[in-house]
């Protein structure tokens, strides 16, 4: 349904007009950005002059930001203008077989490097973990350094993936699993992975980390083994399909085996990969984990849990309990955006479908806001993990790299273009689900609504110091 | 596409009879006559006859019309914006 008849083809905004439109959409954006920049970088640095900016207008402006930027989009009412951002793709060729052969190679060895260096970091004299292979392969370069690539550039997971390479070489019982478990194991998951990340010592501890590895390779050698990889993979694993999700993002994609470019977040206004409810609520977890993640660590989730432990509530209670509670109430703020939206278009349309449609758009709220939360982490340990890859069983001693205080405003600027991405790819979902355009920008009140709300959660965590995670 | 009818509370429809309107090609209903008009006319490759052209370029008309009047009142809440925000950030500023 989203091919073109002739009326259309014959656009009534003249193709200056819409230039001139699309200009106005981005120079202001870039105006809120940067006073938004700006005002983080006074408040952090102190020095620069004595301009503080508080907390609370810096949160105001960059919901404001969003806000316009859908009031802006909603001026670009040109279907085939819209098609023609969106479709715009180039093939780049075949990826070269070598290239996969040592992709897989390299997966299995990585592993293998982190399985030995974290279960033998003691006898190894390894214990330190900024000088563990295993801490610093696993946190610095992949967790924060490989999922970055996934959306920045393509998911290259399905090759490097190492218990996929080691799957496919065993034979597989192929058990089917039932049609209506959806994808609802993979939500599980993920939120049991980042519970365990956030609560247990794994982060610092050579040894456990090790030890979890192990266990998560038994684990999914043994599902993919009893499911066969395609089902596992592309339906249970949380990790493949956070790095397949993130990878919509991302230019570059494989179709049919060949290597294509794509403007970089314009996928997302398609929704086809995504089916039923379980898939809506693997993306709308993806996003709540990385929110998450952050959120614990800052000093507002300290002031929430500190009067509760102090009443007596154990806190390794709290944080699994806020784990689950904040999802449903992500999950629920979503549907929720999306009954109205298809209440205010007077659609017939089921909230289901109309969920699925916009569900893409989130994806680009989760990537500005991983970029903004790691980034930082990523570079300053980078020359650790460099060092530690350079000489694996006697690394030299960690150097930390010293980021500039303007950086908190790098963070901030990510958050918001990620928002204004998905405020962009959202309008364009939008007017190709319903035949008026007004019915397109009416669906979007809502959905805007929220995501104003999430980009003033982000901002809050974002603009705050990192603390200790507290209680555990 | 699925092609699940709900009832939905908004009757604004013309017509006495008003039952959703079905698309003859893929059977989507739509609320109101204008929405498969348009649908017709954007979502099909099918020519249209003289009919549903003459309903579509109607409902275009007034989709045109109903667009006007949104941008006036987007342009509103943008100035709105952009000026709020340059008088609360001149405001704080002035008393930080």
């Amino acid at each position: 349904m989203d091919r073109l008849a002739s009326p259309e083809r014959a656009p009534r905004v003249l193709p200056p007009r819409r230039l001139l439109a699309l200009a106005v959409v981005l120079g202001v954006a870039c105006a809120l950005f940067v006073g938004t920049a700006l005002a983080h970088s006074g408040s952090l640095g102190g020095s620069r002059q004595d301009l503080s900016v508080p907390q609370w207008l810096v949160l105001m402006t960059g919901g404001g930001a969003v806000g316009a930027s859908f009031l802006l989009a909603s001026f670009v009412t040109d279907r085939s203008f819209l098609r023609a951002v969106h479709d715009s793709e180039r093939g780049l060729g075949s990826p070269v077989r070598p290239l996969v052969v040592i992709g897989r190679i390299g997966g299995v060895v990585g592993l293998v490097g982190v399985l030995v260096t974290g279960l033998f970091a003691d006898p190894l004299g390894l214990t330190q973990p900024l000088r563990n292979l295993a801490v610093l392969v696993v946190w610095v370069g992949w967790w924060a350094g490989f999922s970055m690539t996934t959306y920045l550039v393509g998911d290259t997971w399905p090759v490097l993936n190492p218990w996929r390479t080691v799957a496919s070489v065993l034979p597989s019982l192929d058990r089917s699993l039932p049609e209506r478990v959806g994808s609802w194991p993979s939500v599980g998951l993920l939120l049991a992975l980042v519970w365990l990340e956030v609560v247990s010592p794994v982060a610092d501890d050579p040894t456990l980390l090790g030890a979890v590895v192990l266990a998560y390779t038994v684990f999914t050698v043994a599902g993919a083994a009893v499911f066969g990889t395609e089902t596992w993979f592309s339906r249970v694993d949380p990790v493949s399909r956070v790095f397949a999700a993130y990878g919509r993002v991302a230019p570059l994609t494989v179709e049919d085996g060949r290597v294509r470019a794509r403007v970089p977040g314009m996928a997302l206004s398609e929704a086809s990969w995504l089916s039923g409810r379980s898939d809506v609520a693997f993306v709308v977890a993806l996003l709540w984990v990385t929110t998450y993640d952050g959120f614990v660590a800052t000093p507002t989730w300290r002031g929430v849990v500190t009067p509760l432990v102090e009443a007596g509530v154990p806190a390794p209670l709290l944080y699994p309990l806020a784990l689950v509670v904040g999802f449903v109430l992500f999950y629920g703020a979503y549907r929720l955006a999306a009954r109205s939206g298809k209440r205010a278009a007077d659609s017939l349309l089921t909230t289901d479908e109309v969920a699925r449609r916009f569900a893409p758009s989130l994806l680009a709220i989760a990537a500005g806001y991983h970029v903004a939360h790691y980034l930082g982490y990523f570079l300053s340990l980078s020359p650790a993990l460099l060092g530690a890859l350079s000489n694996p069983f006697s690394p030299p001693p960690p150097l930390e790299l010293v980021l500039p205080s303007w950086f908190g405003g790098v963070g901030l600027t990510f958050v918001l273009v990620g928002h204004v991405l998905a405020i962009w790819v959202a309008h364009t979902a939008a007017f190709e689900l319903f035949p008026s355009r007004v019915q397109a920008i009416r669906s979007q009140y809502a959905l805007t609504a929220v995501m104003v709300l999430y980009t003033m959660t982000s901002l809050l965590i974002v603009s705050q110091p990192a603390i200790e995670v507290p209680y555990l | 596409m699925s092609g699940s009818a709900e009832p939905t509370a908004n009757d604004a429809v013309a017509v006495p009879e008003a039952g959703p309107f079905v698309c003859a090609h893929c059977g989507r209903p739509f609320a109101r006559e204008a929405y498969l008009a348009l649908h017709y006319g954007v979502d099909h490759d099918e020519p249209l006859d003289a009919e549903r052209r003459a309903a579509f370029e109607t409902a275009r008309e007034e989709e045109e019309a109903a667009l006007r009047q949104f941008r006036l009142k987007a342009l509103l809440a943008l100035v709105f914006t952009y000026f709020g925000f340059l008088m609360l950030w001149a405001v704080v500023n002035l008393l930080l």
